[in-house]
């Protein structure tokens, strides 16, 4: 199992929104996470720096710092008091032994683990191109997926080939959308 | 119905009227005021104020002429702030269980090479006896902890956090101590309160941990404050009025009050206040002389732990700061205090950000306080107890027409 990253604060049956342990340490956008049982996987679609407390508004604090780290320095109450979080759309679940390309019977629970997803559960969901269907209807914007492609390629054993089949795959999901299939493309040559 | 809002500017306008035709007087005793507290020497100073006695007011002892400005020291490279503040919910008679909770928050500030911060906060339920502070061996003599006295347990639950904290901090570690409010527990002056609470909130709350803190900045560098933002405080004022007085002390007894004197010169301070006086004095960063104060509490109750103060112009506001004599009378310390609490007002945005953490930690909105009760009447029903309130409280939350 990989690093834990945090923990799920909020669930539905295709998207859930993870606090990460720790300020600015998110997995990057496109990444493969997953959480609870049954394993769900999902794919980071954005990612946001907040106030713990949303009635607290962040002003600019750092006129006289030399640095951005030394605004930190200055203030290590901002570690605690800042957050990260991410939002992942649901690609998928395992019941230990198969990988669905579908949405979960039900959400994780609140306060599940999240981890980053290792190689081999990566391999597992690459081996159909359903989840890029998911993908597309969930509302993932182009650099969403395109990012999530790139990532995939460099975790499977042959990226290249992975790459070539999800071009193939997503011209077949954008038939009549060639702007857009094209955009998806650009992005992951 | 809601606020005549029509009817409150009227009387506000008035209110605002009269202080606008004041201030140019006020202005100038202000400044006549500050120029003579600054050319004031201190042996005649006190002199004047040792043969003080039976005013009806109290006034601060010097421990240096009246108007003198320090500037800050500059911050050591490694140092650390922490600081407790309460919240409570006091006791609701239309609320079906008898109960009171505090809620203490927490904030530690570790700055240098390993800069760190932790917040926390520890709510504590009182119920039952809890409710109540009794005498030992009898069950006649108690006193309801509600009201005030919830609020003088509060201060010690606040101060008493302070020595955890500085616990958690290594010991080659110079750290300033904070609390929002003040050491003197004024409330306890006086006949208002039986000796039992003085002897919880003194004998047993204040008093021994001030002697644990002074023992433990024995062996560490340590200080404790108390913060007071726009302090109210005159003591330094009456101090000024007593150097200017030359009326004796039962015609001053039977003619002045704590605010003002009807005779000359000793008018010139009439209604102004330290904070005013120190904002001419002080240049921003500057701190005042230290004082102590002349409190009957401090004097009578606090088995020699004198509590000094001195201002500070942190740049935004005067703000007051108090302190044990141990720190008093350790220039290094005082320093420190000085340098830290700046540092900490400057970080703040002209309040020290730990005690303003802390106090985030500690806060109990409106929306918890309705929680709370909501809380309990859920507990009480899961146990198949019954829940009501007064239809007092009903009548005001449904105005039916």
């Amino acid at each position: 199992m990989s690093e834990r990253i945090g923990e799920i604060i909020e669930a539905n049956t295709n998207s859930f929104i993870v606090q990460c342990y720790k300020l600015y340490e998110s997995p990057p956008l496109g990444s493969i996470i997953q959480s609870g049982t049954p394993t769900i996987f999902g794919v980071i679609s954005e990612i946001t720096t907040e106030p713990l407390d949303p009635s607290r508004p962040i002003i600019a604090i750092g006129h006289d710092e030399p640095t951005e780290d030394e605004i930190y320095r200055s203030n290590p109450q901002l570690n605690n008091l800042l957050c990260t979080r991410l939002t992942s759309l649901t690609i998928g679940y395992s019941d230990g032994d198969n990988v669905y390309h579908g949405f979960p019977p039900h959400p994780p629970r609140i306060h599940s683990f999240v981890y980053l997803s290792g190689n081999h559960n990566i391999e597992s969901l690459a081996k159909s191109f359903d989840f890029l269907h998911l993908l597309l209807t969930s509302g993932a914007g182009d650099e969403v997926i395109s990012a999530c492609l790139r990532q995939i390629s460099q975790r499977v054993q042959d990226g290249y080939t992975f790459l070539v089949e999800s071009g193939q795959a997503l011209a077949t999901e954008l038939v009549g959308q060639f702007p857009r299939l094209n955009a998806i493309l650009r992005r992951l040559s | 119905m809601s606020l005549d809002f029509n009817k409150t500017l009227v009387q506000m306008t008035d209110v605002v009227s009269r202080m606008k035709t004041s201030q140019n007087d006020r202005n100038l005793r202000l400044s006549l005021a500050a120029k003579i507290m600054k050319a004031t020497k201190e042996n005649d100073l006190k002199e004047k104020l040792s043969l003080a006695k039976d005013r009806p007011f109290l006034w601060a002892n010097p421990s240096s002429e009246l108007g003198t400005g320090h500037s800050p020291t500059e911050l050591p490279e490694e140092y650390a702030v922490v600081a407790a503040d309460g919240s409570h919910i006091d006791v609701d008679r239309h609320l079906p269980v008898p109960c009171s909770l505090i809620n203490i928050g927490t904030c530690i500030l570790q700055y240098g090479t390993h800069p760190n911060a932790h917040l926390s906060n520890y709510p504590k339920l009182y119920s039952d006896e809890g409710l109540y502070l009794t005498e030992h061996g009898t069950t006649t003599r108690e006193v309801a902890i509600e009201g005030p006295v919830l609020g003088f347990k509060r201060t010690i639950d606040e101060v008493r956090e302070l020595e955890k904290l500085i616990s958690e901090i290594p010991p080659t570690i110079p750290t300033l101590a904070l609390v929002d409010g003040s050491l003197v527990l004024w409330g306890l002056s006086g006949q208002g309160y039986p000796n039992l609470v003085r002897q919880e909130f003194l004998d047993k709350g204040i008093l021994p941990i001030l002697d644990n803190l002074k023992q433990v900045a024995q062996n560490r560098t340590i200080s404790v404050a108390a913060y007071v933002s726009l302090p109210r405080s005159t003591e330094v004022v009456n101090a000024l009025r007593l150097y200017l007085c030359d009326t004796n002390a039962v015609e001053c007894k039977r003619s002045c009050s704590n605010r003002m004197s009807p005779f000359k010169p000793c008018d010139l301070p009439n209604e102004l206040l330290d904070r005013e006086l120190f904002d001419i004095l002080l240049k921003p960063g500057q701190r005042s002389e230290l004082f102590f104060t002349n409190s009957s509490i401090v004097r009578e109750h606090y088995n020699g732990h004198q509590i000094y103060f001195f201002y500070i112009n942190n740049g935004q506001e005067i703000a007051r700061i108090e302190v044990p004599d141990w720190v008093a009378t350790n220039e290094t310390l005082v320093s420190l205090t000085h340098a830290l609490i700046l540092d900490q007002c400057y970080k703040g945005r002209g309040y020290p950000v730990s005690i303003s953490e802390a106090h985030q930690q500690a806060v109990i909105n409106g929306s918890d306080r309705q929680t709370f009760k909501d809380m309990l009447s859920s507990a009480l029903t899961r146990q198949g107890l019954p829940t009501y309130t007064s239809e007092k409280t009903r009548s005001k939350r449904l105005a039916w027409l």
